[in-house]
């Protein structure tokens, strides 16, 4: 700005002036203003992150990746929320935003400012098409204020709001809050409350942003429930019935991070063993850590899978239904190499069959677990085991005698005796990763993905590891151990599954090895008999031990979860899920219902459905945490199945709306309540004998099985009778 | 010379030195809201300065401040208000360093109007007026960059025109009072 007039410069006098102007003012510093205001001024920003979700059509050409960027809001109404109560009301100083996302509001006195986000707002110039609202402390607006007469600078955003969020739930300070959300970031508290737009570059920006996204999804749903005028928590607590009052935002927002009793997590890590009944792990001495890991943590002891072999389950733990698949065949969908082929499905090799979409192998257009989260701006990874560098996620690993490993050595103190050949070098064998077991490869929405490649990332501690870590065609800078790496990055997904090779996880392949001297091969130690399972019981404990050894772990404001289960049990014959489950194969189940856009609800049509989801048993199945208020040795008897864990994953990541069944993916809105709702068009469940075994629901711990409850359906073996002796949640936080 | 005649010569040698160097200068700042900040203050020009900073009178949006009996400066070291008389008033937008107000932002009075403009090379510059007395409680905020400063001598440098005119054809006066008197 240039000054109008000029003077003579007295560059001296300027001098003095200033000497005496500092003077003057150091000694008023031991006096700080201390005159009443009239008034109060405060200004800001109110910012986030605009998030455009991938697109993922059925081909990789077309399919354009998730772009996020730091984003300001216009036309938003700030206000000062005099009484505290999450609205903007009559009376209460407001000002709108300008087309920056910067707004000045002056009022009588202070307090905690909120911005409402409305349809009529805009985000970075872009239609906002749910409402929000954000928060910020007043403690937060008094951290910004150095000097009462100068107005506070305040960011109103998704994170600010999440202090405050924080503060309500555990009665916590805002510097409290706002230190266990930095330190969950791992950005610092003076990046947390500023605007995305007002970050550098890096990875603080990175993390805001990220963040920024995920509570935006949270605030908006708060928003709907608002809006719709749910019953107040509090009320329904009193009164499971209770039809009013209606939700306040600010009991929306806290409700908004804890879906049907399903807190939200940051990381969970699920470790999928294979095809092992409860009986043969729960106090098993071939298994002594996984049974050691049981009683540490929580148990969920009537969890069933929903088919066999190791390909149906794997559908359903990432999809909530196996769509009719019964077989192996991975998504079977090997490449036709036509022209107009694209390079995830189509791409040419030879040998392998053309993709035959009837077989139930290459689900398209079928909502998954890895569609949601990433089109939620969230992460997912799959880390599979001994995958020969560079190889093709979507086949099995091919044998190749050249690279070997020694034989594992076990000592006459261990469960399984002193086996082992120490001169035995062991082959790299056939399928130990086997593409049937990454529930990624069978849909093609998720394979033409852009998220597809990025999120497969391979799983150490394999026995092959250092021969496969140099092989001469290995590309650069592939990581045998990306999970390593990433745990120790932080750059792990929301949902986490890791997929140990076909020795590791319990599943057993054909291993063998030669010795010197000795002609022809002889078996390998550990991948068959009880030898197995103890093999993935070291295993398994080799994971956990390196995922609390991590920082992700070790840092308590991140919420995270390890997962033990299995695939399957072994019931091979009868009807042996629940939950969701096709309890009949007359009159045929056509396919997961689905409600068009038009209202109309209509079966999806796939060949062979009837032949799914008919379960395989019970198994284990373990959580543990790493939240040190959350509750320790649950053990919740309801029935629980893959779908459970499905619908329980969409609740934990906000990813459907527990007042619509509809939201929730293929079969895991199949609810008591649903069914009933829809039993013309579910003939599978007409007649049911047993309504809520059948049903699912989340993994919660909220129903309380009846004192007279006679189990009718499932695994003969596993009856639940009457109620658990307490009802704790093994998912809660505290 | 008679002691009269004398009392007013000295009498008219002070206004005439007051004169010359107590001048009342014309502020404004426009911010880039088009939210106005006019007025006029009294003070000592030294080069980009004026100092000896009095009778100040504010008019914000068209609205006069209720009184303006504080003038003070800010310090960038610690960022809190000075002592009245501390104001670092400018022709150069980038050296002011000043807070106007209807109380002492330090004492135990109310402020309700004031017009501040810092220079901070730490917080940054800024330029800010509010009016509390209003049901609508205007403020207007600003980066000068955004806006516009002027701080002009009044042509009739001194006291304001009609009051120098006044004081000096008063003073003039005394000299013909004892001149007659003298004849």
């Amino acid at each position: 700005m240039k000054p109008v007039i000029q003077t003579a410069s007295a560059g001296s006098l300027r001098h003095s002036l200033l000497t005496i102007t500092i003077l003057s003012a150091l000694a008023g510093a031991s006096a700080p203003a201390s005159a009443a205001l009239g008034g109060i001024t405060i200004r800001g920003t109110v910012g986030g992150t605009l998030f455009t979700p991938p697109v993922t059509p059925t081909s990789p050409t077309q399919s354009v990746a998730s772009q996020t960027e730091a984003s300001t809001f216009q036309n938003a109404k700030v206000c000062i929320d005099a009484n505290d109560n999450g609205v903007c009301d009559a009376g209460e100083a407001s000002a709108l935003t300008k087309a920056d996302g910067t707004f000045l509001l002056s009022a009588r006195s202070g307090g905690p400012l909120i911005a409402e986000i409305s349809t009529a707002s805009t985000n970075n110039g872009k239609p906002v098409t749910q409402r929000m609202v954000f928060r910020v402390a007043a403690d937060q607006v008094a951290n910004a204020t150095f000097n009462s007469l100068i107005p506070a600078n305040v960011a109103v955003t998704p994170l600010s709001t999440e202090v405050v969020r924080m503060m309500d739930e555990d009665g916590l300070s805002f510097a409290t809050a706002s230190e266990n959300l930095a330190s969950r970031l791992n950005v610092t508290p003076s990046d947390l409350l500023v605007a995305p737009t007002a970050l550098p570059e890096g990875a603080a920006r990175h993390a805001v942003m990220t963040e920024s996204v995920a509570l935006s999804n949270r605030w908006a749903f708060a928003a709907k429930m608002v809006d719709r005028k749910d019953v107040s928590p509090a009320a329904l607590a009193l009164n499971p019935n209770a039809t009013g009052p209606a939700i306040t935002m600010k009991e929306a927002q806290r409700t908004a991070m804890n879906l049907e009793g399903i807190p939200r997590y940051d990381h969970v890590f699920v470790i999928m063993l294979e095809n092992k009944a409860t009986s043969s792990i729960k106090g098993s001495q071939y298994a002594p850590h996984i049974n050691g890991y049981l009683n540490e943590g929580n148990q969920f002891t009537s969890y069933y899978s929903t088919g066999n072999p190791s390909e149906p389950n794997r559908l359903a733990v990432v999809a909530g239904d196996d769509f009719g698949g019964t077989d192996d065949s991975a998504y079977n969908c090997y490449r036709t190499g036509t022209a107009a082929a694209n390079g995830i499905e189509d791409t040419p090799s030879a040998g392998t069959p053309a993709c035959t979409n009837a077989t139930n192998h290459n689900h398209k257009n079928k909502p998954t677990l890895m569609g949601a989260l990433n089109a939620a701006g969230l992460q997912w990874r799959i880390y599979s085991e001994s995958l020969y560098p560079g190889a093709d996620w979507r086949r099995d690993s091919i044998a190749n005698n050249n690279i070997t490993a020694p034989d594992k050595l076990y000592t006459a103190d261990e469960p399984v005796g002193a086996i082992g050949n120490p001169n035995m070098s062991v082959r790299y064998a056939g399928a130990l990763y086997a593409a049937k077991h990454n529930g990624s490869v069978f849909f093609q929405n998720v394979r033409s993905s852009p998220e597809f490649l990025k999120s497969n990332r391979t799983l150490g501690g394999g026995q092959w590891d250092d021969a496969l870590a140099n092989v001469a065609d290995k590309p650069a800078g592939w990581e045998m151990d990306q999970f390593g790496k990433d745990l120790e990055s932080g750059d792990v997904g929301q949902l986490n599954i890791l997929e140990p090779d076909q020795c590791d996880d319990m599943h057993g392949v054909t291993l063998v090895g030669t010795v010197p001297g000795v002609a022809g091969t002889s078996p390998a130690s550990d991948c068959a008999g009880n030898a197995l399972i103890y093999r993935g019981d070291k295993f398994t404990d080799y994971v956990i031990k390196k995922i609390k050894a991590s920082p992700l772990w070790n840092n308590p404001n991140k919420r995270v979860a390890i997962v033990m289960m299995f695939d399957e049990g072994t019931a091979t014959s009868g009807f042996n899920s629940c939950c969701g489950w096709n309890t009949s194969s007359t009159p045929v189940a056509l396919g997961p219902l689905t409600r068009n856009p038009d209202g109309t609800v209509t079966n999806d049509v796939i060949v062979n459905y009837n032949k799914g989801n008919k379960g395989h048993g019970t198994s284990i199945h373990g959580v543990l945490t790493n939240q040190p208020r959350a509750p320790k040795g649950v053990q919740d008897s309801d029935a629980y199945s893959h779908i459970s864990l499905v619908r329980t994953f969409q609740d934990m990541f906000q990813l459907a709306d527990p007042a619509d069944d509809w939201s929730y993916m293929n079969r895991s809105k199949y609810t008591e309540n649903f069914i009933a709702a829809n039993i013309l068009n579910l003939p599978e469940y007409a007649g049911s004998a047993d309504t809520h075994f059948d049903a699912v629901r989340p993994m919660n711990h909220a129903y309380v099985i009846p004192a007279n409850y006679v189990q009718k359906n499932g695994y003969p073996t596993i009856k639940q009778v009457g109620p658990d002796a307490d009802q704790r949640n093994g998912w809660a936080l505290k | 010379m008679k002691p009269l005649f004398r009392a007013a010569l000295a009498a008219a040698s002070l206004l005439l030195a007051m004169n010359a160097h107590a001048t009342v200068f014309s502020f404004s700042y426009t911010f880039g809201d088009s939210s106005t900040i006019t007025g006029t203050l009294r003070g000592d020009a030294a080069g980009d300065y004026v100092n000896n900073i009095s009778d100040v009178h504010a008019v914000f949006d068209g609205t006069a401040f209720s009184g303006v009996s504080f003038a003070g400066g800010y310090d960038p070291m610690t960022q809190q208000w000075g002592q009245a008389g501390s104001a670092v008033v400018s022709t150069h937008a980038e050296l002011n360093n000043f807070i106007l107000a209807d109380a002492d932002p330090n004492g135990a009075g109310v402020v309700n109007n004031y017009f501040y403009f810092i220079n901070d090379p730490a917080y940054g510059q800024e330029v800010f007026a509010a009016n509390y007395t209003l049901p609508a409680m205007p403020v207007a905020l600003d980066n000068p960059a955004a806006g516009t400063w002027s701080l002009v001598a009044e042509p009739a440098a001194g006291l304001s025109r009609a009051t120098g005119i006044a004081l000096t054809l008063g003073a003039l006066g005394m000299l013909g009072i004892a001149r007659r008197r003298r004849a």
